[in-house]
């Protein structure tokens, strides 16, 4: 009996140790499917925020008895800014100090965390499929996987101004339809 | 006995798993598990105080079972502070990781977990309740009633919602099972007094031969009419000679 636990365990970890192997393998062969694969793996986020929407729309909510409203005392539905300037891929904002940046859609917190050039920065993804970055934030309320309603305050505005990039399957889009 | 053999999951549980890990809710439904095991402790706990044989723990999607292979005569009190430990130790461990989101999930279990349907944790407190006040079998009786009306009215009022009507799958069948099972456990109800020597302190005086009317608690004494008979004689005779009753 014992025998064959142990005889299960270690041929469980050789078929592993195959598989890996010989995915390394072709992956080292083929070029093309590397870069496939890179592509689809490493850059692409899964959009949890679209699969959400279409599975509360057939079947109901996941948790039937939770309540998820995190309720913001301040909540706002549009951005008000002084001016706009074009910074990186995306658009800077020009605000008052410590202005709480609220959310412009609803959707799913995928990224909390330093971009280089950004400063402190929340990527929230929406269902759509497009991935919001505020950035140059202070005072981040929201944390991982949370998902978050329109007007939410994502954080403060650290000093002047903040920064919006809109992406969408790892590409840059134009910012102007969204502001 | 080892806890692979208490513990199990039930496939429901892997499916609600699995929708919430492609939606983005794994925060919450590992909240909702924890809160759920922390609950079922509580049971446990209680359980291997008073040398309850704990048979096995099913885990849910909206809570777990903890089912027992006890006496059916154990003291009602016992029961009760089993059953009523799994809330307190919901409610302590609520209020000690105080939050918000936990505040929100562990109130809706609670609530869920309340209803007088079978399987939860509810239908036992009315059991109890009722056991207190009537004889064993109607009390039972009653119990099935009132968690089909439960369901239905549940059923009728919830919005559609996948989950929840695996849910409601499930404690449908484990009605329909205690319904099948009525005569059963009243005849092991029997059966263990004739078995086992439970010394009960209280009792109660039937005036006939009707053993419908014994009570959880209580030792019986019952008059047909022209002599008195201890409830021992009755069953004995019952399970002796099956035929002649």
């Amino acid at each position: 009996m014992k025998a064959r636990k142990i005889f299960n365990f270690f041929s469980k970890i050789l078929i592993c140790i195959i598989v890996t192997l010989s995915c390394m393998i072709i992956l080292k062969s083929n070029s093309n499917l590397r870069g496939l694969i890179y592509k689809k793996v490493f850059q692409n986020n899964f959009k949890f925020a679209k699969v959400n929407e279409l599975y509360e729309k057939y079947f109901g909510v996941i948790l039937p008895f939770s309540k998820n409203n995190n309720v913001s005392l301040v909540s706002k539905e549009e951005i008000e800014y002084e001016s706009k300037e074009e910074y990186k891929d995306g658009v800077r904002l020009k605000v008052s100090e410590n202005y709480p940046v609220p959310l412009l859609n609803s959707g799913i917190v995928i990224f909390i965390g330093n971009k280089e050039g950004y400063g402190d920065t929340v990527i929230v993804q929406d269902a759509d499929g497009v991935e919001t970055w505020y950035a140059n934030l202070k005072m981040i309320k929201v944390s991982m996987y949370d998902y978050l309603k329109k007007g939410d305050i994502v954080g403060e505005a650290s000093g002047d101004n903040f920064i919006l990039v809109f992406t969408k399957d790892g590409k840059i889009i134009d910012y102007k339809k969204y502001i | 006995m080892t806890i692979k053999n208490i513990f199990k999951i039930h496939p429901f549980y892997f499916f609600a798993a699995f929708v919430s890990v492609i939606t983005g809710h794994f925060k919450d439904f590992l909240l909702f598990s924890l809160i759920i095991v922390v609950h079922e402790c509580g049971h446990v706990f209680l359980a291997l105080i008073f040398k309850w044989n704990v048979y096995e723990i099913i885990l849910l999607p909206f809570g777990a079972l903890t089912v027992f292979n006890e006496k059916i005569n154990r003291p009602l009190f016992e029961e009760f502070l089993i059953l009523i430990f799994g809330p307190i130790f919901q409610i302590v461990f609520t209020f000690a990781f105080y939050n918000e989101n936990i505040f929100n999930l562990s109130t809706s279990i609670l609530f869920f977990n309340l209803l007088p349907v079978i399987p939860l944790d509810g239908s036992k407190v009315v059991n109890i309740l009722l056991n207190r006040f009537l004889s064993f079998k109607k009390s039972h009786l009653i119990t099935i009633y009132i968690s089909f009306l439960t369901i239905f009215f549940v059923m009728i009022k919830a919005h559609f919602n996948l989950i929840l009507m695996l849910i409601f799958i499930f404690i449908l069948f484990k009605i329909i099972d205690e319904i099948k099972n009525h005569n059963n456990i009243f005849k092991k109800f029997l059966l263990e007094r004739y078995i086992y020597d439970f010394n009960f302190k209280k009792i109660k005086f039937i005036k006939s031969l009707n053993l419908d009317n014994m009570k959880r608690d209580y030792r019986h004494i019952f008059y047909n009419g022209k002599e008195y008979v201890t409830e021992r004689r009755i069953i004995k005779k019952m399970f002796d000679f099956p035929s002649k009753t």
